[in-house]
């Protein structure tokens, strides 16, 4: 190259390192961090949003360590700020009436529908977010009984002090829970767009905002509500069960032990722990970690042009505690515990495909997934129309579940007396 | 100074992949899942082979009935100076157009997703300033450019589409004719301007090594069609149709949506050289492109003095557009489905024809000495 070349070229290219970059650039200590936000129906304008900030300084901690402390304190990691506003944007705008700092929503971990404003509709609120470059869509998607700036304010963490760590930590829990749904924005827009099935967002509640269920007599630890967990300490903030939603709108309600259902035949379940009742034993439980052992598999056919669903779902697991000490770990008494579990799962299905049909007319499992391959056409999938199918399906389930270790223990001794 | 330049087989493959591939971090999923819905993919993986072949085939019969010579010098030889010159007007209006619309696109793409308050004018003017340079250092320096980057390409591509596999969602497939294999065929069909920036080899095909076009070609080709393929294949899995038709950038959004845990996510940023270098090639090659075309229509003996003009042109045409929409919708819906296939399939088909029916007109070893070659 020649040097005259080189002169003319050279200023271009350093020109074009120079330029780059300078622009859109933000201060790690001029940006304000949302990481949870509100959407309440507004009492002063249509909407009231509200957003939960991260104070770096007090996750950061004071020299020498300890940071943490909620929304009180001097080391406290989050606050949180309501506005009315006629749509989120401009309430995301309004912020800047009083934050000093920009608010953006990068870091956005949960957003949160009161079950007022879910129930008249979320589709103008939740679609808008698709195209906002801050938001992301691996942000989860929750309900709450009450309001959603009540949920935010209360909600502080104990064991993090980084509220999104928290949110991620806890809504992550789908992965060794059968209660939490697995709704982040993604699949919850992905089912809100589709013909073959619903969506389903988180249930959450603050502590005892539900009545708590009364009298000893064991009740499975999946029939609780979010708010109506019967416990002591901890943060104020549970998560249990789903919100079902149809047509944008919010229709139904799931406890945890339904969610773990609909996370079993949607595939989406990973593990729980089911205490089953003893088959000899009145009052005693036989414990088992349950996991799945391969897809459920879902096949729907047309007979007289009503759905005939099959579904079957593989599970696997290993016995955890045997209470009564009865020798159901010999291999010729597994498989009552295996009968025993599959009874149960079935029986609790049947409950809840006769709810999604006849009170929800929602097809919360997922099994128009397998009606698409009853069509050779997208138009003629339309004209199959599913969600009008579901409530009138024959749906029979399933479950096939195999014990395959039986922990440290070869068997349980009997006491001498 | 050497006066022509000699593009290795790599080097050439490399240079025509990139130009046909780049706009895979573009819009041009839009038409295609418009059209064929879940049965989008296979638009594509029909599409491309078919299109690009017969393109191809089109450009290997008339180099070798000119063997030496660029379309542009073929085309003087069968159609005479002024039908030739209307022709060589397409030429260049196809790399304007394409090169500008493309420009504007990939600006906007950064101020839409990395550098939000950055004008769109200053997006274009670097990007195009980066290209100007690559341009005026000739067609050698960008397929050198391309080959280097070419795997690292490639790699960065699979690792985004292969990053979204947990949230792939096979029955999203389903129907699996789409809208019918009728509408599938109508896409492809009216959709073939896809592949018309294969057209790039009639303009370089002087500096190929003898007898490697239908090669270069074959593996353009073969590795547009598993791109182009898969990305849309990859967008129908994650985002199921109707979704898919909303996304703008599938790239982009795919990148987004890689989550491999706490701590491996919002990783799009790893994936900016890519892009920037895609969009880079790209631009350089169809300004080069259009520079040494116009300087063949009008025998000049150098192209060089004409990029800055082709510059200022290709802003010109990405300012043009009103607005991003419009800007997509000329690329994908003007240019593509009129401009491209009349330009880069109809114009070939006429000299190819003409030179059949008159084969005197046709080259011979000499032919190729008329050329001025590279002289820059």
């Amino acid at each position: 190259m020649s040097r005259r070349l080189s002169r003319v070229l050279a200023p271009v290219l350093g020109l074009c390192l120079l330029v780059a970059g300078c622009w859109g650039y933000h201060e790690i200590d001029e940006t304000a961090h949302v990481v949870a936000l509100g959407l309440d129906r507004g009492e002063h304008n249509v909407l009231t949003v509200t957003a939960q900030i991260v104070i770096p300084k007090g996750i950061a901690g004071p020299p020498g360590g300890g940071g943490g402390g909620g929304q009180s304190g001097p080391g406290k990691t989050f606050f949180t700020t309501s506005v009315d506003a006629p749509t989120f944007y401009s309430a995301l705008e309004l912020l800047n009436a009083y934050v000093d700092r920009r608010a953006r929503l990068d870091h956005v971990k949960v957003i949160v529908f009161s079950r007022d404003l879910a129930r008249e509709g979320i589709r103008r609120w939740l679609e808008p977010l698709a195209r906002y470059r801050e938001f992301r869509r691996s942000t989860f998607v929750m309900v709450t009984a009450g309001r959603a700036g009540d949920l935010l304010e209360k909600s502080a963490p104990i064991l993090e002090d980084n509220p999104a760590k928290y949110y991620e930590l806890l809504f992550l829990g789908y992965k060794y829970t059968e209660f939490i749904p697995l709704a982040q924005y993604h699949y919850f827009y992905n089912a809100h767009k589709s013909l073959a099935q619903v969506p389903v967002a988180i249930m959450g509640g603050l502590e005892r905002s539900r009545p708590l269920p009364e009298g000893r007599e064991a009740k499975s630890k999946g029939s609780y509500s979010a708010g109506g967990v019967p416990r002591r300490g901890g943060g104020r903030l549970e998560i249990m069960g789903g919100a079902v939603f149809r047509g944008g709108r919010m229709v139904g309600e799931m406890d945890g032990d339904e969610m773990g259902i609909v996370n079993m035949l949607r595939g989406t379940f990973r593990r729980t722990i089911m205490s089953l009742p003893d088959p000899h034993a009145r009052g005693e439980f036989v414990v088992v970690d349950v996991r799945p052992r391969r897809r459920p598999k879902v096949e729907v056919r047309l007979a007289g042009g009503v759905p005939v669903v099959r579904a079957r779902v593989f599970l696997e697991g290993d016995i955890m505690a045997i209470q009564s000490g009865r020798p159901y770990e010999e291999p010729r008494h597994i498989p009552l515990i295996e009968e025993e579990a599959a009874r149960k799962l079935e029986r609790e299905a049947r409950a809840l495909v006769a709810k999604s049909q006849d009170e929800w007319q929602a097809d919360v499992f997922g099994f128009g997934n397998a009606a698409r391959r009853l069509v050779p056409s997208w138009p003629a999938w339309k004209r199959l129309n599913w969600p009008a199918l579901y409530p009138d399906a024959d749906v029979h389930i399933a479950f096939d579940f195999r014990i395959r270790r039986t922990g440290l223990l070869h068997e349980t001794a009997g006491l001498r007396e | 100074m050497r006066n022509k330049p000699h593009l290795g087989y790599a080097e050439a493959v490399a240079l025509v992949t990139y130009f046909v591939v780049s706009k895979v971090f573009l819009s041009y999923h839009l038409t295609i899942v418009d059209g064929a819905a879940t049965g989008a993919w296979q638009v594509l993986l029909f599409l491309v082979p078919v299109g690009g072949g017969l393109l191809l085939a089109l450009l290997v019969a008339l180099e070798r009935r000119f063997p030496g010579l660029s379309i542009i010098e073929a085309g003087e030889v069968v159609a005479g100076p002024w039908l030739n010159g209307l022709f060589a007007l397409g030429y260049v209006a196809f790399f304007l157009a394409v090169t500008g619309l493309q420009l504007r696109q990939f600006s906007e793409r950064i101020v839409l997703g990395l550098i939000p308050e950055m004008p769109v004018s200053v997006a274009v003017l670097t990007f195009v300033g980066a290209a100007w340079a690559a341009a005026y250092l000739g067609i050698e320096g960008i397929a050198r450019t391309a080959r280097m980057f070419f795997w690292f390409e490639w790699i960065s591509f699979a690792a985004i589409l292969l990053g979204t596999v947990t949230f792939w969602d096979g029955d999203a497939l389903w129907p699996l004719l789409g809208n019918g294999p009728l509408a599938t065929l109508q896409t492809g069909a009216v959709n073939v301007g896809i592949v018309s920036d294969l057209f790039l080899l009639a303009v370089v095909y002087p500096f190929l090594p003898a007898g490697k076009t239908g090669a270069v070609g074959r593996a353009a080709v073969v590795h547009s069609t598993l791109a182009l393929t898969a990305l849309v294949l990859v967008l129908l899995l994650a985002f199921p149709y109707p979704v898919a038709r909303e996304i703008s950038l599938p790239s982009y959004e795919l990148s987004r949506l890689v989550y491999l845990g706490r701590f491996g996510q919002r990783l799009e940023t790893l994936f900016v050289p890519m892009w920037g270098i895609a969009a880079l090639v790209t631009t350089a090659a169809g300004l080069w492109a259009a520079a040494y075309t116009i300087s063949r229509a009008l025998r000049l003996p150098y192209w060089r003095p004409l990029v800055p003009a082709v510059v200022v042109l290709t802003v010109a045409v990405a300012f043009a557009a009103p607005n991003v929409p419009a800007a997509v919708r000329w690329d994908n819906e003007i240019v593509r489905r009129l401009l491209a296939p009349a330009v880069t399939f109809g114009f070939p088909l006429i000299l190819l024809l003409i030179s059949l029916w008159s084969p005197r007109k046709a080259g011979g070893p000499d032919a190729g000495r008329r050329s001025p070659g590279g002289k820059k």
